[in-house]
């Protein structure tokens, strides 16, 4: 039977060799883990020099994690066979062509004399059928505001503008009051889910910021994406300890 | 309580401390910039086709590009106002511009969106601007002072300045080909 003194020197040796084990395991599942927060936390770190928060992702892999509701609540008309539609952000598409601005949010879209005209609650576009501006008019040019759709009656357009329907001229982009009764209003439809999707990644809206702090949080991967990441800073606390345990029990026989 | 109160004094400082173009401002409406630039007189309302070799033209002559296809214009005799919108960082600004005689009577900011550079609205900014033509090489032939905080708002002005100048010389030249 070996010495009482002996098993009491070899007990910490034991333990260390345990820790060491197990930290070293930790170490390696860590390691992928912390690689990604370090990379990520710099690039996040130095975000106003790097513009991540002006430029946008080019993959198409991330859109398809955030899917198409990410990019706001997408409000669209049926245009002949394509869909003209706003985003959160207030831009307008024909199909998946931007068109640039429109003042407030959209509230009807009609075809008026091979033309397309484009209602927002501010300002009235008019367009070619491939989405090129031909005119607009503002409040500021005299459209009565707020505008709260359109209408189409045989050949007319109708406005909504200012609480009053009103007959809308191409020509001369002016309007008129057009009496009788109210007619009906054109209502958005619902896009299909595939150019919604097209949109999510044509619209160029997830920037590197926000990608790589949901990537950094682990949100980019959904609630199994955060667990992870709580894992690794879990992990990193461990190893941490284990670190500082194990050089404490080498020093001990000493 | 004492560092709430810093706090709320601090809140309430920032929010009276917002310019007051800090949210999209009319200045002027279209039938007001008509009067001015026409008192007395019933301009003719007009329409000015811009093709494809016309805008390439523009660019060509003065380095810029109208946004739209077609562009409305007031007439009394050889002056002409113009409403336009140029951009200044994000948000179009509408400035009202009257030319006679190739030159620039007056000029005024309709309405502002961007949350700032909204000083040019100003009238010791847009005077500046009151007989200015076009020189040689499409670009005004009178320097203008810009504002400091408001280089984007003044460059868009100088923008639109000079395309409503352009704008105006082929008016004129429909008008005498007619």
């Amino acid at each position: 039977m070996p010495p009482r003194a002996d098993s009491s020197v070899r007990a910490p040796a034991r333990r260390a060799a345990w820790l060491w084990r197990w930290h070293r395991r930790a170490g390696v599942v860590a390691c992928v883990l912390l690689l990604m927060l370090a990379v990520t936390g710099l690039a996040l770190n130095h975000s106003e020099d790097l513009r991540l928060d002006e430029r946008a992702v080019g993959w198409d892999w991330p859109y398809a994690l955030y899917g198409p509701s990410a990019t706001g609540a997408w409000k669209g008309f049926e245009v002949g066979d394509t869909w003209l539609l706003q985003g959160g952000e207030g831009r307008i598409f024909l199909g998946t062509r931007e068109l640039g601005g429109c003042e407030g949010v959209i509230t009807g879209v009609a075809s008026v004399q091979q033309m397309i005209l484009v209602a927002c609650e501010r300002e009235l576009l008019l367009l070619t059928p491939d989405g090129e501006r031909i005119d607009a008019l503002g409040a500021a040019t005299g459209l009565p505001v707020p505008v709260g759709g359109l209408a189409v009656l045989g050949d007319e357009a109708l406005v909504l503008a200012g609480g009053l329907w009103q007959r809308f001229d191409a020509d001369a982009m002016a309007l008129s009051p057009a009496g009788g009764e109210a007619p009906q209003k054109i209502r958005p439809g619902t896009p299909p889910q595939a150019l919604l999707e097209e949109l999510g990644r044509a619209a160029g809206w997830l920037h590197w910021e926000r990608f790589l702090l949901d990537l950094h949080s682990g949100r980019l991967f959904g609630s199994a994406g955060v667990l992870v990441v709580d894992v690794g800073g879990v992990l990193s606390l461990l190893l941490a300890l284990s670190g500082v345990l194990m050089w404490g029990l080498r020093r001990r026989p000493r | 309580m004492r560092s709430r109160a810093v706090l709320r004094a601090l809140a309430l400082a920032g929010v009276l401390a917002l310019p007051d173009g800090a949210s999209a401002e009319e200045y002027l409406g279209r039938e007001e910039l008509l009067a001015l630039a026409f008192p007395g007189l019933t301009p003719v309302p007009h329409t000015l086709w811009l093709s494809d070799a016309l805008r390439e033209r523009a660019q060509s002559e003065v380095g810029l590009t109208p946004s739209t296809l077609r562009v409305r214009y007031w007439q009394a005799g050889a002056r002409t106002a113009w409403i336009l919108e140029e951009i200044g960082k994000e948000q179009p600004i509408t400035l009202g511009i009257v030319v006679d005689a190739g030159h620039i009577t007056d000029l005024r900011v309709m309405a502002f969106r961007e949350s700032r550079g909204w000083e040019i609205r100003h009238e010791f900014f847009t005077r500046q601007f009151a007989g200015v033509g076009l020189d040689e090489s499409g670009r005004l032939d009178r320097p203008i002072d810009g504002i400091t905080g408001a280089t984007l708002s003044a460059n868009a002005t100088d923008r639109a300045a000079r395309l409503a100048l352009w704008l105006a010389r082929q008016a004129d030249t429909r008008a005498a080909t007619r």
